[in-house]
């Protein structure tokens, strides 16, 4: 199963792909924000996505749009992972049809459940 | 009336006249002097509630840098504590190996001591039966040091092993601090670039513009801010990120009020098996229920259950069913 991790921080990218390869995942790719992780997705096809928020040029909420616009990547699980706590992020984000959500900072068994729990539906 | 007295009186009226003159050419200027008064002094409120508004927003920004001191203080503590550990449990590994080879060592050993034993009796035509107490000591000791320990020693550092790899992963994870931090300082760097643009344009654009000019920039300004500040990169911010981190604590206090409360707030709506049938086999209501009104639905749970705005992972997993 291939992943996309969208994150603008080089930092987080690497935690959120050293997690996935401690969890026996090893076919990820990687995206710094919303734009680039759009053009990945037309060359390699993920089957999994988790994508931070904020990022430039297209934030991780009008990515999880562009995506689920596509009918092509529509059905295509997102797992939003960022900083923001707040109810109306979570909202939006809900509208915005993400499959679930992951405050920073995490641990790895939290991504690993919220992973599972998603492909479980 | 005396000339001298006329005179006067002519001079003084030349006098007056050329005062009233001045009057009139005054006038214009004062007119002037009102008018920009009265334009400017909208503007030197909105300058002033502008600086009021920046100074206030400082000590918050000194707080959030605070706050972001505080947060890598702590994980570098946190990365200090668990290195610590891994140079301990390398030396532990380092005399776990040691012992492993003077097991190795022993286990040859006694092989070779049985053999030489056998020589020796064979080659000095004594009975075998004679070193039997001594041969079957031999072969005890051999079976017990190459079986029992070795597997102890290596099933410990099998263990150990595995906990450096859980001290790694726990690493990676302490240093999402600098994504959190990186967020917090490009916002305090966002606040600080606002404030410099503001002021410099009101020192530069005094001498040479218009007032109107200087009002409808400021607007313009206004409607292009966004969250994302250039530093080394650019980054897309969070102002409220260190929050993260710092509030931790508290928030799950709020997590466990909220679950409390919404598990008696689930107990109230759904009361029985029935009420849930009835819900979900009512074509009535199913046709009519839009995505939207589930998530209004959503919403308003959450108003009930929560008198915070802050989620932690809790609150979120309650929200998506998980």
């Amino acid at each position: 199963m291939k992943y996309l991790v969208v994150d603008d921080s080089p930092t987080m990218r690497r935690i959120v792909i050293n997690a996935l390869k401690s969890f026996g995942i090893e076919d990820i790719i990687e995206a710094e924000d919303g734009i680039d992780g759009l053009n990945k997705m037309k060359d390699s096809k993920p089957e999994f996505i988790i994508t931070d928020w904020n990022m430039p040029n297209m934030n991780g909420l009008e990515f999880t749009k562009a995506v689920r616009g596509n009918p092509e990547y529509a059905s295509i699980p997102i797992l939003m992972v960022t900083t923001r706590g707040l109810k109306q992020d979570i909202i939006e984000a809900l509208q915005a049809k993400v499959n679930n959500y992951v405050v920073k900072p995490f641990t790895p068994l939290v991504l690993k459940e919220k992973i599972g729990a998603i492909l479980k539906t | 009336m005396k000339d001298f007295d006329v005179n006067i009186l002519l001079r003084k009226a030349e006098e007056l006249k050329a005062l009233f003159i001045l009057g009139q050419r005054v006038i214009p200027f004062l007119e002037e002097i009102f008018l920009f008064v009265r334009d400017i002094k909208p503007l030197l409120d909105e300058i002033n509630v502008s600086i009021e508004e920046n100074i206030k927003k400082m000590p918050n920004a000194s707080k959030q840098l605070s706050k972001v001191t505080e947060a890598t203080e702590l994980a570098t503590t946190e990365i200090m504590d668990i290195v610590d550990g891994l140079v301990y449990k390398t030396d532990i590994i380092t005399n776990n190996l040691n012992r492993l080879e003077e097991i190795n060592s022993s286990s040859k050993s006694n092989p070779t001591k049985i053999m030489e034993l056998l020589y020796t009796t064979i080659n000095g035509n004594v009975s075998l039966t004679d070193i039997l107490p001594e041969l079957t000591n031999l072969i005890e000791l051999s079976k017990s040091n190459s079986s029992n320990e070795f597997s102890d020693v290596k099933l410990h550092t099998a263990g150990i092993i595995q906990s450096i790899n859980e001290d790694s992963s726990s690493i990676m994870m302490s240093l999402q601090v600098q994504d959190i931090t990186s967020q917090q300082i490009a916002a305090v760097n966002h606040l600080l670039e606002a404030i410099q643009t503001k002021l410099s344009r009101i020192l530069i654009r005094f001498q040479s513009q218009e007032i109107s000019d200087l009002m409808s920039e400021e607007k313009e300004e206004k409607k292009n801010t966004t969250n994302v500040t250039k530093l080394h990169r650019e980054i897309s911010f969070d102002p409220d990120a260190i929050d993260a981190i710092t509030d931790k604590a508290t928030r799950q206090d709020n997590v466990d009020n909220l679950v409390a409360n919404h598990i008696a707030k689930e107990d109230n709506v759904f009361s029985s098996q029935d009420d849930i049938d009835a819900l979900f086999n009512n074509s009535d209501i199913t046709t009519s229920i839009n995505k939207d009104e589930i998530i209004e639905s959503i919403e308003t749970k959450i108003d009930i259950v929560s008198d915070f705005d802050s989620f932690s992972q809790d609150d979120i997993d309650m929200l998506f069913g998980k």
